[in-house]
């Protein structure tokens, strides 16, 4: 499983949008598109408005959901009806897609590494382009 | 039980969150991030968009539609907030697949303010 991202060229955080609620910040910062492949499938997103701070932070929450032994979890895109499905196996992870064929099979630790190995890109983009952002507590939070 | 809810900020099966029928916020960021995603001529590819002829002041009215007889359920994710879903039983615009949208999904943070509403 290939998991990464690509953080929209041309948005830049405003400073109103620092002193917003945490659900209009998780909406709004940091778009682009999330890429997700695996052999049999590619689950990669060409929209440019996936929120990308909300991605990681929500995939941190379904990780730590199926560490806790939940079978099924799902990401919710924030502005479709588009979905990504896990379902544990054992140590497994099967992941499918509401928009996209086919289905990604990975280890629940490799996802677990995975998704803070991504957290930890982001923020360092982040904060290397846009350094007032290094101050925002979800941002501090990536990890 | 009721103080228990306000504490745990969850909902039981088929309750709504604004019980008392609050009106939502929707404010000039909220009206620009649905513009920019949700509107008929926004480029935004993946996103359900709203009809032709669609303003704001319609808009707002779908909204308070919306949360006022919706279906809420707590935002999934980690994500603060509510979500409402309607039915308007008509299309009000289209889906990410081109098809017709019947329903609105509204986001609302926990200070009632939208933080998004889109068909599908």
């Amino acid at each position: 499983m290939h998991l990464d991202y690509k953080l929209s060229n041309d948005w830049k955080p405003d400073a109103a949008l620092l002193d917003e609620d945490e659900a209009t910040f998780r909406y709004s910062a940091a778009p682009g598109d999330i890429v997700l492949h695996g052999p049999a499938a590619d689950f990669s997103t060409k929209w440019g408005w996936v929120p990308l701070v909300d991605f990681v932070l929500a995939l941190h929450d379904i990780v730590a959901k199926l560490a806790r032994g939940e079978r099924e979890a799902s990401f919710e895109f924030t502005e479709s009806e588009a979905r990504l499905e896990f379902l544990r196996k054992g140590e497994e992870v099967h992941l499918t897609a509401t928009y996209a064929p086919g289905e990604i099979k990975t280890p629940l630790s490799e996802l677990h590494d995975s998704a803070h190995r991504l957290a930890g890109r982001l923020k360092k983009e982040l904060v290397a382009k846009h350094p007032t952002l290094g101050k925002h507590q979800l941002i501090e939070e990536l990890e | 039980m009721v103080i228990a809810l306000c504490f745990s900020g969850g909902l039981l099966s088929g309750q709504t969150a604004l019980d008392n029928r609050e009106q939502v916020d929707l404010t000039p960021r909220a009206i620009r991030h649905i513009q920019e995603r949700h509107w008929p001529d926004s480029p935004a590819p993946g996103a359900g968009k709203y009809a032709q002829g669609i303003t704001v002041d319609a808009l707002r009215e779908m909204i308070q539609q919306a949360v006022a007889n919706g279906r809420a359920r707590q935002n999934t994710n980690g994500r603060p907030g509510q979500i409402y879903e309607y039915d308007f039983g008509r299309p009000i615009g289209t889906r990410i697949d081109g098809g017709p949208a019947t329903r609105l999904r509204v986001v609302v943070s926990p200070r009632y303010k939208v933080v998004t509403a889109f068909p599908f």
